[in-house]
């Protein structure tokens, strides 16, 4: 394996890391909230509310997806995101090899330089 | 960072929408330049979009007990300089208050602001320092993505607490109740976005260096001796 190879597997495995530790942590701290993860978004706006009781929003969604409906969406707007980035790196890489092939990193780019 | 629907003053959004206007027909003029000079750079162009929009989807609980988004503008900031990031983002959140009701679009413009606007402009400001530090390059993509998205809330935080400022402590007790929120649980999902950022942007650096060279990200590669030879 190559010495790039390897800092980006370095890389993916602190990434995951970092978030099954916060996730863990995290784990520990909802329980209070009988082990549910709460949405800084909306905690932000029970806070709201809280330091403005008399506030009224004045404006409601048009459409409000239930709870499951949304995480569904969210999910399909992630993997519509992961397609047109699979399908842009796949077309780059095409382009590239169309074009002489991949270049070589060159001598020393290890990301140290710009 | 998505302030929902209604739950910001009216006069608030007027004026969140004034502020970011400006930008966001700025960035959509720096993406119809950016297509039409630069054809080739529409493949980058859909890789900043789809990446904000993928990491801006994605919901990670976090230390506190609560679950918050990564924000992924750091990267097109990196890529094609703030404006942009103005324009993709409004074309994000535009997607996400309509569908899944997820901000708003009376809050619209106050959320530009701070994911497509401070988010990215900071983001920019720390790939320059670094550049000029020479710390290296994905050093400086790190930075640029992780405070990105810690800029992000930091501003939600702020437009809160002018919002609903503390009836006793004011601006400043409500600015520090909406960061002790919106803070300590996005501290892990910005490092953890900055990694996933520079895999990205090494996996870009192989497929697209002369596209990148040309966008200014990288400098040329030298050219070998014996190439230059006659």
């Amino acid at each position: 394996m190559s010495r790039r190879a390897l800092t980006n597997l370095v890389l993916a495995g602190c990434a995951v890391a970092v978030v099954v530790l916060a996730a863990v942590l995290g784990g520990r701290a909802s329980a209070a909230n009988a082990g549910t993860f709460i949405g800084t978004d909306d905690a932000a706006t029970a806070q709201a509310r809280q330091l403005d009781p008399g506030y009224v929003p004045w404006a409601v969604p048009a459409f409000e997806p239930s709870p499951e409906l949304e995480s569904g969406l969210f999910a399909l707007l992630a993997v519509v995101g992961v397609a047109i980035l699979g399908v842009v790196i796949g077309r780059l890489s095409a382009r590239r090899r169309a074009a002489g092939g991949v270049a070589p990193v060159p001598p020393g780019d290890a990301g140290t330089g710009v | 960072m998505h302030i929902a629907e209604g739950f910001l003053p009216v006069a608030h959004c007027v004026a969140w929408y004034a502020v970011s206007t400006p930008f966001v027909i700025h960035g959509a003029r720096s993406v119809i330049r950016q297509v039409r000079d630069h054809p080739e750079s529409r493949l980058l162009l859909a890789a900043a979009g789809a990446f904000t929009l993928v990491m801006s989807s994605i919901k990670l609980p976090s230390v506190t007990g609560s679950s918050s988004h990564p924000t992924g503008t750091g990267l097109g900031a990196v890529l094609f300089k703030p404006p942009v990031m103005a324009f993709l983002c409004t074309v994000v959140l535009s997607f996400q208050a309509l569908l899944l009701a997820h901000g708003g679009i009376t809050t619209l413009g106050a959320n530009v602001f701070s994911m497509g606007i401070a988010g990215p402009w900071v983001g920019y400001g720390a790939w320059l320092l670094s550049r000029r530090l020479r710390l290296g390059r994905d050093v400086g993509v790190f930075a640029a993505l992780a405070l990105a998205d810690l800029a992000t809330y930091l501003v939600t935080s702020l437009q809160l607490a002018l919002a609903f400022p503390d009836p006793v402590s004011g601006l400043a007790g409500s600015a520090a109740k909406f960061l002790a929120i919106f803070g300590f649980t996005q501290i892990p999902l910005a490092v953890a976005e900055g990694l996933v950022g520079v895999l990205v942007f090494r996996l870009l650096v192989d497929v697209a260096r002369p596209e990148l060279e040309r966008l200014g990200v990288l400098r040329p590669a030298p050219v070998p001796a014996e190439a230059m030879a006659p």
